[in-house]
């Protein structure tokens, strides 16, 4: 990316946004700045394959860190492309959109078939962001009104789902001072408004409707369609997966029998806690049903993004 | 807290080069939050 930003003063002149927007880049210009900037973005997304920074990370985070790890550092590389790659680069963009396809489609179904075969609490929630990020790449690259809004408002859900299921790993690692799912099990019996919290945010994570998910995801699907059946039906398939590692973390930890004696001794959420999961669920609940929240504001920001982008794609 | 500042800078900024300091100078906070 400094690579790229000194190129491009080389041959602006300036790093203002407005003069860089109004400024007529050569084709090779844009090739070279955009792939200097997108593999700043694409590291921080996390897009496959260079998503393998993330799970680690948040193995090692304490649960704050995780949390704002999901919520908002993420969201910077999908800033990133939304603000310089569509705008000033969009004709690169365009160029790159099958490679950006692919690897956002592998990152999908990578991300959720991985999920499936992790034991470790904190890497399922990391694999299932990896999944949901490459999802936000699909939106952002089909390039139309209905892709680049579904790509922000799942960005804006994901933040607040994703950092509530880590709060939720963090609640039962504070009692069991473990995060391996095989020494869980049955917490319903003992901690059931903990197990209620985390139905609500596993049934937002798998976007079920209702949930701030299902709406993201719905306006990508509807924007992807547009560009591509064939990428749109692939793309589901990583939906039902993450349907399915969400309704196993769920019924792994919250039925069957309680794994360890002391697990007989775990409280439920204090309220500190509780009220925390308050704070996380009543926004998701609310942008489940009140869309209108954040599209009124995301929709005419994109307007001019969109058509912009969707004029260049069908020239090309 | 500083943290807060940097992603609200990192979203508001209008030059490139601000852009660029920010967004990598939000790893030190992660850092801190994660490694230490």
């Amino acid at each position: 990316m400094l690579f790229g930003m000194i190129y491009l003063h080389t041959v602006v002149g300036s790093l203002n946004y407005y003069v860089l927007l109004v400024y007529p880049l050569s084709f090779c210009d844009q090739i070279l700045c955009w792939c200097c900037f997108f593999l700043a973005f694409a590291v921080k997304m996390p897009l496959f394959p260079v998503h393998i920074w993330l799970p680690e990370a948040h193995v090692e985070a304490p649960t704050a860190g995780s949390m704002l790890l999901a919520s908002l550092l993420l969201k910077l590389g999908g800033y990133g492309l939304l603000r310089f790659s569509l705008t000033f680069l969009a004709e690169a963009t365009v160029v790159f959109t099958a490679l950006v396809s692919v690897l956002a489609l592998a990152g999908v179904i990578y991300g959720s078939l991985s999920t499936l075969r992790q034991v470790d609490l904190k890497r399922i929630i990391a694999y299932s962001s990896v999944s949901h990020m490459n999802l936000v790449v699909l939106g952002i690259i089909a390039f139309n009104q209905e892709g680049l809004e579904g790509a922000t408002y799942l960005m804006v859900a994901h933040g607040l789902v994703s950092s509530a299921l880590f709060f939720c790993v963090g609640v039962i690692y504070d009692r069991a001072h473990t995060r391996l799912l095989r020494y869980y099990g049955g917490l319903v019996t003992v901690m059931p408004l903990f197990a209620t919290g985390l139905l609500l945010f596993s049934l937002a994570n798998m976007s079920f409707p209702g949930t701030p998910n299902f709406l993201g995801e719905l306006l990508i699907f509807a924007g992807v369609f547009q560009r591509s059946s064939v990428v749109l039906f692939l793309s589901t398939a990583g939906i039902v997966l993450s349907a399915a590692f969400s309704v196993f973390l769920f019924n792994r930890l919250t039925f069957g029998t309680l794994k360890t004696k002391y697990a007989a001794e775990f409280t439920d959420t204090n309220r500190r806690e509780f009220s925390i999961l308050i704070v996380i669920g009543a926004p998701s609940l609310l942008l489940g049903v009140c869309s209108n929240i954040v599209l009124e504001f995301t929709h005419y920001a994109l307007a001019d993004t969109a058509l912009y982008c969707d004029a260049i794609a069908l020239r090309n | 807290m500083g943290m807060e500042l940097l992603l609200v800078l990192t979203f508001i900024t209008l030059d490139l080069f601000y852009f660029f300091v920010l967004f990598e100078s939000l790893l030190i906070p992660m850092f801190i939050l994660i490694g230490v």
